[in-house]
């Protein structure tokens, strides 16, 4: 697998575009542009609108438990069988999965480049030895590392943290190691190794900043991907611990009940499912900006 | 070759991760008398130093024995990894081959009709598959084909085709969606490259262009993905094996690991790994076997 | 391609799509295998079809399908008479002896003789064998030499008083009385061994016939279901009315329940907790909710941390609105209680710590000024180590159980959540403050709650009270259960006074049962052998 995305990013790297013409590319998608609108919204929404009421969605509120959806009383949306306001319970899921996407991601996207930089720069046995390592755990099934985590960290957000960067890291790091690789040998590296830069130096100030951009058009797939596997883990109670809750635990809460009350799946689901088409069009949108062959 | 000692990491990884972590096989809420607690330990050897027991793992595993599961103690782990692996096999093939032939489908049609509704509906339906999790669909296709229209069976294995109809829809679509969004972009990329053109300048009918040129190449990413997600999909998932009630794989895992079942938990490990790399293996020939230029290199 | 040929294959290919037709129509007939069976839901899979290894409670259904003890129970739980026909104690209550029946017979024919009991209890009792419920002969039931026999001290059985006079007598001889031996001797582990049995595993091959009980194997399959057929050899064969029993793996609860709902299970292991109360309303007695021998509690740490201050245990005991808890929050038909017995022996009194009334903004009240005395407010909250199991029920009610110790005492309470396994390790560690804590009783009674909190039980709590050992010890040299019970109930008021552990639920068994299935009858035993049931006729 990793030779195919190598050979194809070969060529996608071959010169770095102006950042300019891929934005004016993007900003003509009118799709991409109308998610990012709807990505915006839904992040004001979760992060902003929790301030707006008198309680948080862990206070339980025993006069009203399971309260349907009235609009105009003070849980709009109704409560959960535990008394807990549902739509702020879901604002406030969907702000710990946006942060889990997002910081996620950037995680992922900081230790992917400075590895695959290191890997591809320095070349050799070092380089060998490090995408072996990435081979095997690419070859290792996702739960597996959940469960192995887990088992050493407990079940923590932290553990749920750490598998779902290992989960992410793996293919942005062969992206910037063949960055990297095709960097090793440009003029400008000639130039700052014979200026008496260290390769910790070169490392640091070119090939880094040079593979960033390579990987940060994969990074809202990254969100994605964060977002949805912590969905999936929340199913075997892997996901985001209580009392906190993401739009995951909610769905997977929800979809025990189902049959008896489907509000409990259709909040929290709808916005998780804007959330990946908004994610999923932007992707495509910066895919297709930042594609080269366009050119 | 080169994958027995990803094995071995494998294997020695997960060994001693699972002995270091808290909670035994036979940790229980009631305190046992030591003595009955040292009669099962001993049972499983778990008496013996740890260098010991790995070491007896090791030469037990060469010849296949993992010996009995710690939790279903009337079986060998070879057998229950044999007549799971069975189930999930099959399952888990059917459920790919239907997952590439519509995420073929819907990604190329996504391609050839780039930014018109047609793309954007195949995205649509691609990301549903990606983004409805697995224990929202499975539970709903039971409500509604198997007890409001009694069409099939809401759960259970008998061997039939009844009981795999569901199954197999519900592992698929979630990799109908990855196959989707891979098929287009890598459709996409070729549809531009020069030879493409050339040929569509040459005057050919733009579906000869896109079946005998385009299609091939396209399909080289699609080829990656397949190998490692049949090699995932065929060792049974979780949840499909909970909500339907298969006797697969799948849960061995999850369940063993919570359970702290050493032997079922190492049995399983190897057998994953095994799987992985062959398919890992059989991919790269694939890939050569279809892209001219891998072999050269 | 012939004419002919080419008909031929259109032909074959309605055919086909004909009998696709059939099989599809098949597919929406009722449900129901065979008329005359009846499909048990039994939650994961089971454990071991070795009675001797088996130590999963639920599971007793099967078990005790397959095999049979000396004693047996009734539709009701209560012990009856089943191997043996009789037996007689002498009067110190220190010698018991069974005598069977004639002409017992194994599923395969082999004639069962009063040396397979005994070759069963040795068998539960042999170090080799590694048997997790070898303690119900050692301490449960205290046999003479049971011990050392089984921890390898003694090689000779001959030291164990266990002895088969001839071949249709058994004697056990006890080194202290217990008035619920019988009770205790109906447990599936207690069960005879064939003399041909070369391993365990072979109890679970159909082919082997190894059963003594109302039912045999006929069908094994893991992960999916086991099928039991009528045993021609069983001494009662003629009471057992339904001809076949299947129990079918249901691992996910909500699928446990449709299946129900179209028919495919008639008698489900256990119901969604997130259903109860709507199935509560629909379902009306298809619904059984029944206490069980269990209690769920929360025990403190009464060595370390702020909890070893009395006055804090009993504030954060009181501040817990159990009716709400679990009527409201919970939701499963678990019952609220203040004591730490559950309700399930009838001439036991319901208990209560002093303090914990009926009335909750009363024990806010007093909950608010303890705390506060004991120096705590909101400026100065109390933080708590709550640990907890990691599945849904637990976190639930730890969840909320957190939220009222916040929104009455503003005690933080910092939560850890485990699996179940590293949970129960994790207490022995004594890092908590705060632990989910549960008990199954051994039978449905009193004292094997008490008992496992003395010293001598070795159940590793943190609390060791000198009046509370007294009082057991009291208890447990009565022979009569009545004066046994007061003195028991003393003790548990010392131990609910002494605020060691918060009380919150007795735990129900949750079932559905098709109305087509008669002769269920709820007990705390929670014990239901498949041979008391029988099918409406329609």
């Amino acid at each position: 697998m990793s030779d195919a995305i190598t050979a194809q990013l070969d060529q996608d790297v071959r010169g770095i575009s102006p950042l300019r013409a891929s934005w004016l590319r993007f900003s003509r998608n009118r799709l991409a542009v109308a998610s990012c609108g709807v990505m915006a919204l839904i992040c004001l929404m979760c992060f902003a609108l929790p301030l707006c009421f008198p309680f948080t969605g862990n206070d339980a509120d025993f006069a009203n438990l399971s309260a349907p959806v009235n609009l105009a009383s003070i849980h709009p949306f109704g409560t959960d069988d535990l008394g807990r306001d549902l739509f702020l319970r879901t604002l406030e899921g969907g702000r710990m999965s946006l942060l889990l996407g997002f910081f996620g991601a950037i995680v992922s996207v900081v230790v992917s480049v400075c590895y695959g930089a290191v890997a591809g720069y320095l070349g050799g046995k070092i380089d060998a030895l490090m995408m072996r390592t990435v081979d095997v755990l690419l070859s290792t099934p996702f739960m597996f590392l959940v469960i192995l985590i887990n088992l050493m960290l407990g079940r923590t957000n932290a553990s749920l943290f750490l598998a779902v960067v290992i989960g992410l890291w793996l293919t942005p790091s062969i992206i910037a190691r063949s960055q990297a690789v095709s960097l090793r040998n440009r003029e400008f590296i000639y130039a700052a190794r014979a200026g008496g830069m260290s390769s910790a130096q070169i490392i640091v100030q070119h090939v880094i900043p040079n593979s960033v951009n390579v990987v940060i058009v994969y990074s809202s797939l990254l969100v994605l991907e964060a977002i949805l596997t912590e969905s999936f883990l929340s199913f075997l109670g892997l996901g985001i611990q209580p009392p906190n809750a993401s739009w995951g635990t909610l769905i997977a809460e929800g979809a025990q009940q189902l049959e008896s009350d489907p509000r409990l799946l259709i909040l929290p689901g709808a916005f998780l499912a804007l959330t990946l088409l908004s994610l999923n069009y932007i992707t495509d949108g910066l895919r297709d900006a930042f594609d080269p062959n366009d050119r | 070759m080169q994958g027995v000692p990803t094995l071995f990491a494998l294997a020695t990884v997960t060994f001693f991760i699972m002995r270091i972590a808290p909670g035994g096989p036979f940790s229980g809420n009631r305190q046992l008398p030591k003595a009955i607690l040292e009669n099962m330990k001993r049972s499983f050897h778990l008496d013996e130093p740890i260098w010991q027991q790995f070491a007896r793992f090791l030469w037990n595993a060469l010849q296949f024995d993992f010996g009995p599961s710690m939790m279903y103690r009337d079986y060998s782990v070879a057998r229950l990894i044999v007549d799971g692996a069975t189930v999930s096999m099959e399952i888990g093939l059917a459920a790919m081959l239907v997952a590439t032939v519509v995420g073929v489908g819907l990604g190329t049609a996504g391609a050839v009709r780039r930014n018109t509704s047609v793309d954007y509906a195949c995205g649509f339906v691609a990301v549903i598959g990606l983004a409805v999790p697995i224990f929202v669909i499975g539970p709903l296709l039971q409500l509604v084909v198997g007890l409001q229209w009694k069409l099939l069976p809401i759960a259970g294995w008998d061997g039939t085709w009844r009981y795999k109809v569901l199954p197999i829809i519900v592992l698929a679509l979630p990799n109908i969606g990855y196959i989707a969004r891979l098929m287009r972009g890598s459709m996409i990329e070729v549809l531009r490259a020069d030879y493409i053109r050339t040929a569509r300048a040459k005057g050919l009918g733009a579906r000869l262009v896109l079946w005998r040129h385009a299609f091939g190449s396209a399909i080289l990413p699609v080829v990656a993905y397949l190998g490692p997600a049949t090699a995932i999909t065929v060792t049974g998932s979780v949840v499909i094996e909970q909500v339907f009630q298969i006797p697969g794989i799948g849960r061995y895992f999850v369940t063993g690991a919570i359970n702290r079942d050493y032997t079922l938990v190492m049995g399983v490990t190897l057998f994953y790994g095994t799987i992985i790399i062959v398919a890992n293996a059989l991919t790269d020939i694939v890939q050569a076997l279809l892209d001219p230029r891998i072999r050269h290199e | 391609m012939t004419e002919t040929g080419e008909r031929a294959m259109i032909k074959s290919a309605l055919s086909m799509v004909a009998a696709a037709l059939l099989v599809w129509d098949g597919a929406g007939a009722p449900a129901h295998a065979e008329e005359a069976m009846i499909v048990r839901g039994s939650g994961d899979n089971w454990q071991s079809l070795d009675p001797h290894i088996n130590y999963s409670a639920k599971d007793s259904h099967i078990l005790g399908d397959i095999y049979e003890g000396l004693v047996g129970v009734d539709a009701a739980g209560a012990p009856v008479p089943a191997a043996a026909e009789s037996w007689t104690v002498d009067p110190s209550g220190l010698i018991y002896t069974f005598h069977l029946r004639e002409g017992l017979a194994w599923a395969n024919g082999s004639p069962i003789v009063a040396q397979d009991f005994v070759r069963g209890m040795q068998r539960l009792l042999d170090p080799s064998t590694a048997s997790y419920k070898a303690y119900y002969l050692i301490n449960a039931v205290p046999v003479t030499g049971a011990g050392p026999y089984n921890s390898g001290n003694v090689k000779e059985f001959s030291s164990v008083g266990i002895e088969a006079p001839d071949d249709r007598t058994v004697e056990l001889k006890l080194d202290r009385p217990n008035p619920h031996t019988l009770e205790l001797l109906n447990f599936y582990a207690i069960v005879p061994s064939p003399a041909e049995l070369k391993s365990g595993d072979e109890f679970a091959d159909p082919g082997k016939g190894f059963a003594n009980g109302a039912y045999m194997l006929k069908e094994v399959v893991p992960q999916s279901h086991i099928l039991l057929v009528k045993n021609p050899n069983y001494w009662d064969a003629a009471s057992v009315k339904v001809p076949a029993i299947k129990y079918l793996v249901t691992e996910d609860v909500n699928t446990e329940l449709k299946l129900y709902e179209s028919g495919q299970v008639d008698i489900t292991n256990d119901v969604p907790v997130e259903r109860f109360k709507e199935l509560r309303e629909r379902a009306g007695d298809a619904l059984h909710v029944a206490p069980i021998a269990r209690v769920v509690f929360l025990s403190f740490n009464v060595k370390k941390g702020p909890l070893a201050d009395r006055r804090i245990r009993e504030a954060l005991t009181l501040a817990i609105d159990r009716r709400i808890l679990e009527e409201k929050v919970m939701a499963a038909g678990d019952l609220p209680i203040r004591s730490y017995v559950p309700p399930v022996e009838a001439g036991y009194p319901a208990l209560a710590p002093k303090d914990l009334s009926e009335d909750h903004a009363a024990n806010v009240a007093r909950a608010k000024s303890l705390l506060d005395e004991a120096g705590y407010a909101t400026s100065n909250p109390l933080k708590v180590k709550f640990d907890c199991f990691s599945d849904n029920s637990w976190k639930r009610r730890a969840e909320a159980i957190a939220v009222m110790w916040q929104q009455t005492l503003g005690v933080v309470s910092e939560m850890h959540f485990q699996e179940t396994q590293a949970h129960w390790d994790a207490f022995y560690n004594y890092e908590w403050e705060v632990y989910c804590d549960s008990l199954s009783g051994d039978y449905a009674a009193a004292e094997p709650f008490l008992v496992y909190r003395t010293e001598a039980a070795g159940a590793g709590y943190p609390w060791v009270n000198a009046d509370f050992e007294a009082k057991i010890a009291t208890a447990t040299a009565k022979l009569n259960t009545d004066q046994r019970n007061a003195a028991l109930s003393e003790a548990e008021q010392i131990l609910l006074d002494d605020y060691v552990l918060a009380p919150l639920s007795a735990v129900t068994s949750r079932r559905l049962i098709a109305e087509r299935v008669q002769g269920w009858i709820d007990n705390p035993v929670d014990y239901h052998l498949s041979k008391y049931l029988s099918l409406r006729s329609e």
